[in-house]
């Protein structure tokens, strides 16, 4: 029982250090691609020697000595408390996400995820549809700024429309797995091929979520910095405001890593059957932070669409056909079709 | 039409070249660290023309100071150190002037000339005031060289 909470507590200092390493790598690295994706060279001069690496440090300093501006308007409290929810949530979903394949010891397994439970998957889509919550609170919190409202209410509608369409296209790989276990769902692909091959539709649909959800461009509505400013973090300042960001950038992860456990076979590649437990590792990898970079690369090309446009692909495409797709899925399972 | 929608056609020929754009060169100047190449006649901060002598070419005509748009030149007429009566200051308001390069055209003698300096931005307006000596002696001829 102890040993189970040392290495509970263990494995949440390593993944907290890793997850907030990556955030602030991610800050950097996000300016640097967009740089490039722009013909420019990004942050450089902040240690010139690393290609300005250390820039998201010098960042996170200037935003501890930046004054806190809170409304004189705004209801204090949530305020307050939306900024840690940005925060918190997305890192709570990041708790379930595996790190990396198991590890095999003795007879049994060393799950890299904090905590490993049957049903992950619905505990990330619950803690990542809880993030919504901070956006919405600090709309609301913000003391009347339109700007605020009207971003946190585009969030609100929009991650309600497509935490639908995505659970949908998750609902294919669940039902060919037959599984809500992270590691079954992998599992179940080793033995053949990807799920993306069996159901592209679904890939597609998850590809489109994955961006809405996580509210990067080209449907970054709730921030459109062209319309409403920043949306709902306008009123925000110093340590509060990064604390947004931030939880993005795990939201970005955490989508990536969904992505490629679902569809992608999740640690399976060429040439890895289960041992070189390192070449799991490194595909895993590879798979995820391809995505990562997929996200910034579209937020270097695409402009943003409209809320109408938004609003009906999601509702008038996606969802008939995310559905006629579940429907096909569960025709196919029960009449024994050979695509598993 | 819709070929383009199913397959994201369009989609992918935007990402296809922003991705060209991540690995080819950037346009970038590292302006403090390199500069951009200034052209030969650009006008930018005056220099006084020596003489074999030494002294300033200058005759103190007052045809600058004259034609001069904004009035930003003040030339004073007197006795110089050697006997002579001729320039002894040269003023030139570096925040008034408009860069039109009238008092070059303009001077006799080609006494006066631009350089490539263009940083020009002090912390007050008397640091703006260009007097002979500086006009002279602040005005390097080094990054003509560099050039």
């Amino acid at each position: 029982m102890a040993m189970h909470v040392l290495t509970g507590v263990i494995k949440f200092i390593v993944a907290f250090a890793v997850l907030g390493i990556y955030a602030l790598v991610m800050l950097w690295f996000e300016r640097k691609a967009l740089g490039f994706f722009q013909i420019r060279i990004g942050p450089k001069l902040v240690s010139s020697g690393l290609e300005g690496l250390l820039q998201p440090v010098a960042d996170m300093l200037k935003s501890l000595w930046k004054e806190d501006i809170v409304p004189h308007r705004a209801d204090k409290l949530v305020f307050w408390v939306a900024p840690v929810i940005g925060g918190m949530f997305p890192f709570a979903a990041a708790l379930a996400m595996p790190f990396g394949p198991p590890i095999k010891i003795g007879g049994s397994y060393f799950y890299l995820s904090i905590v490993h439970v049957n049903v992950g998957i619905l505990y990330i889509l619950a803690a990542l549809g809880l993030t919504s919550y901070s956006i919405l609170s600090a709309g609301i919190a913000a003391g009347g700024n339109k700007y605020s409202l009207i971003g946190a209410q585009r969030e609100v509608a929009q991650m309600v429309s497509y935490e639908v369409v995505m659970a949908l296209a998750l609902l294919n790989p669940i039902l060919m797995a037959r599984s809500l276990d992270l590691y079954e769902i992998v599992a179940a692909q080793s033995h053949h091929l990807w799920f993306v091959f069996y159901q592209p539709v679904a890939f597609v649909v998850f590809l489109i979520c994955m961006f809405a959800t996580a509210a990067i461009v080209p449907f970054d509505l709730p921030e459109a910095e062209q319309e409403l400013v920043a949306g709902y973090n306008t009123e925000y300042s110093a340590m509060k405001m990064a604390m947004f960001p931030f939880g993005q950038f795990i939201t970005v992860l955490v989508m990536s890593s969904l992505m490629v456990i679902f569809f992608l076979g999740g640690w399976t590649g060429p040439y890895w059957d289960g041992h070189p437990w390192i070449l799991g590792f490194i595909w895993y990898w590879v798979k995820v932070l391809f995505f990562v970079f997929l996200f910034i690369w579209s937020w270097g090309t695409f402009p943003r669409y409209r809320y109408d446009q938004l609003m009906n692909m999601c509702w008038k495409i996606l969802l008939p056909i995310s559905v006629l797709n579940v429907l096909w899925t569960g025709f196919a399972l029960i009449v024994h079709l050979p695509m598993i | 039409m819709m070929k383009e929608h199913i397959l994201f056609a369009d989609l992918i020929k935007g990402l296809s070249i922003t991705i060209k754009k991540f690995f080819g060169p950037s346009v970038t100047l590292h302006y403090p660290i390199e500069r951009r190449e200034t052209p030969e006649r650009m006008r930018f901060l005056h220099k006084l023309v020596l003489n074999s002598a030494g002294r300033p070419k200058c005759i103190a005509c007052g045809f600058c100071e004259r034609i001069c748009p904004p009035k930003c030149i003040k030339i004073t007429r007197g006795k110089r150190e050697d006997g002579k009566i001729g320039l002894t200051g040269y003023e030139l308001d570096i925040g008034r002037c408009i860069f039109c390069g009238l008092c070059v055209e303009v001077c006799p003698e080609e006494a006066i000339s631009m350089t490539d300096i263009y940083e020009l931005a002090t912390y007050n307006r008397a640091e703006a005031v260009y007097t002979m000596d500086r006009l002279v002696r602040d005005v390097p001829e080094k990054r003509e060289e560099e050039g």
